[in-house]
């Protein structure tokens, strides 16, 4: 929607990747487990990361535990001592995704006896959980006067629900700061009636596509073909995929409100999916470990990126890109510490001890 | 392309003894984050209408009389 207002998105190469419980749609928690003394294991039961904290690197570590011969990854709790399991039972049980007892329950998963495996999830925009967004301001402002954005959508790395809320005050309140200032602003009829035209015509067909199956076969391309490591010649084919998919959309049937509120969504999901293709082939290094892995780009290369690359409509409708200079940090970071999120990997593995 | 329908279990399962949609109750129809639940007209009891289950469970938790079990997906169990 902020794209085709003319909003500017940024970073969106730097994909969500996630570690999921394998097949489960829900985190396996290092989050929480960590603290009680969980860990990430391979099959060997023994660590390999230095930090479960979710990043590009983390994934990258992650990824390649995956594709050597020390794979599946676990969440390893059956060290821990019978309290302690009880107690991340009733957290992650009953609070975090309470259907996940019931999923480990079916599968005669018990954390005391077996680690449980978790996998690489699909790609996702998320800034909530990585970088990539809408575009903003330090108050919440996107691109386009009056128009804000905050929490999962808006180019805050990393905010979860705390940088949501926190966002959404100072969005509101500059808001209605600008609000005061401006009058409400003309539109153009034309446009409002050609909009509700494109919003309803799925429901005005009975034959064609049905949003299901075009939701799944832009999914499943994205997966093929989007999913890193990164391939440029992999990616231009999904390009061409998408636009196969974008003619069919005059074939898009939805039969009651359910589906067109699919029909719409997935019309949404197509658009981030070329967005990840464009955004993706524009950085021509590779950066965030795991995010934005191009094997044929494998170096990071800071003199020309090391900037924001935004993605934005141009004045003829197409998607096009430009680089954005990085703000001076507010804090300072020390060399060493910016060097700490590429040395993930534990050093001495331990069977090697 | 004509549109054929095809059959799914429903992981969300409704105990029609114990529904009161009857008498007016759409609480699990609201709170279904992904829509997916509806009131059949003519038995007047909720059912599961679309295979979109997230298992997220409000449905459950909700359901004043304890009508609702739901279960996780054949695909993923
Ligand atoms: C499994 C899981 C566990 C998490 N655990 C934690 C945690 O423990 N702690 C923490 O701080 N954070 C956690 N998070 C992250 C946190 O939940 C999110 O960062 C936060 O909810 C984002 O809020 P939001 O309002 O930006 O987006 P959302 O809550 O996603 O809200 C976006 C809303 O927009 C609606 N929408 C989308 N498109 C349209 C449209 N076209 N028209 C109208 N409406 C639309 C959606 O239906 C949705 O309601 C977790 C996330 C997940 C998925
Ligand atoms: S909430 Fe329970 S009682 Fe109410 S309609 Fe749903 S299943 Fe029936
Ligand atoms: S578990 Fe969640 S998605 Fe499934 S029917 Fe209940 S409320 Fe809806």
């Amino acid at each position: 929607m902020a794209y085709h207002a003319g909003a500017e998105l940024a970073n969106l190469e730097c994909y969500q990747i996630n570690p999921l419980i394998k097949d489960y749609n829900g985190p396996s928690c290092a989050y929480v487990t960590g603290p009680f003394g969980g860990f990430t294991a391979n099959n060997k039961g023994d660590r390999f990361i230095e930090c479960d904290y979710w990043s590009g690197q983390m994934m990258l570590e992650f990824w390649r535990e995956l594709q050597s011969g020390n794979g599946p990854v676990y969440l390893k709790m059956d060290h821990l001592a019978e309290e302690t399991i009880s107690e991340i039972e009733t957290i992650l049980h009953t609070n975090e995704r309470p259907s996940r007892g019931r999923f480990h329950e079916r599968r005669g998963n018990d954390y005391r006896k077996r680690p449980v495996e978790m996998h690489i999830s699909e790609i996702g925009f998320c800034s909530g959980h990585s970088a990539s967004g809408v575009w903003v301001d330090e108050n919440a402002r996107t691109t386009i006067p009056g128009l804000y954005a905050v929490g999962d959508m808006a180019s805050v790395p990393h905010n979860y629900m705390l940088g949501a809320f926190v966002n959404g005050g100072i969005a509101g309140a500059d808001a209605a700061e600008y609000c005061a200032n401006v009058d409400l602003a003309a539109f153009d009829e034309g446009y409002l009636a050609a909009e509700k035209e494109r919003v309803l015509a799925p429901t005005r067909r009975s034959d064609g596509l049905t949003p299901h199956e075009m939701e799944f076969k832009t999914r499943r391309l994205v997966n093929d073909y989007l999913e890193p490591p990164k391939v440029t010649a992999k990616m231009e084919i999904a390009q061409r995929r998408f636009a196969e998919i974008r003619e069919d959309l005059n074939e898009l049937c939805a039969s009651d409100p359910h589906e067109l509120l699919r029909a719409l969504e997935m019309q949404t999901i197509l658009d981030c999916a070329d967005m990840a293709a464009a955004a993706s082939l524009y950085r021509t290094e590779s950066r965030w470990g795991f995010y934005h892995l191009r094997v044929d780009h494998p170096q990071t290369d800071d003199e020309n990126w090391y900037c924001h690359t935004m993605l934005y409509k141009d004045e003829n409708g197409r998607m096009s890109h430009r680089k954005r200079e990085i703000d001076p940090y507010v804090v300072p970071v020390e060399a060493e510490e910016m060097a700490a999120y590429h040395q993930l990997r534990v050093k001495t593995p331990q069977a090697a001890e | 392309m004509p549109i054929i329908t095809q059959s799914k279990s429903a992981a969300v399962v409704i105990d029609d003894a114990k529904c009161i949609a009857e008498k007016g109750c759409t609480v699990c129809v609201d709170v279904c984050p992904l829509d997916i639940l509806a009131i059949d007209e003519g038995r007047k009891k909720a059912f599961m209408k679309y295979d979109e289950c997230w298992y997220c469970m409000p449905c459950e938790a909700d359901c004043p009389t304890g009508a609702v079990k739901v279960n996780i997906p054949y695909l993923l169990r």
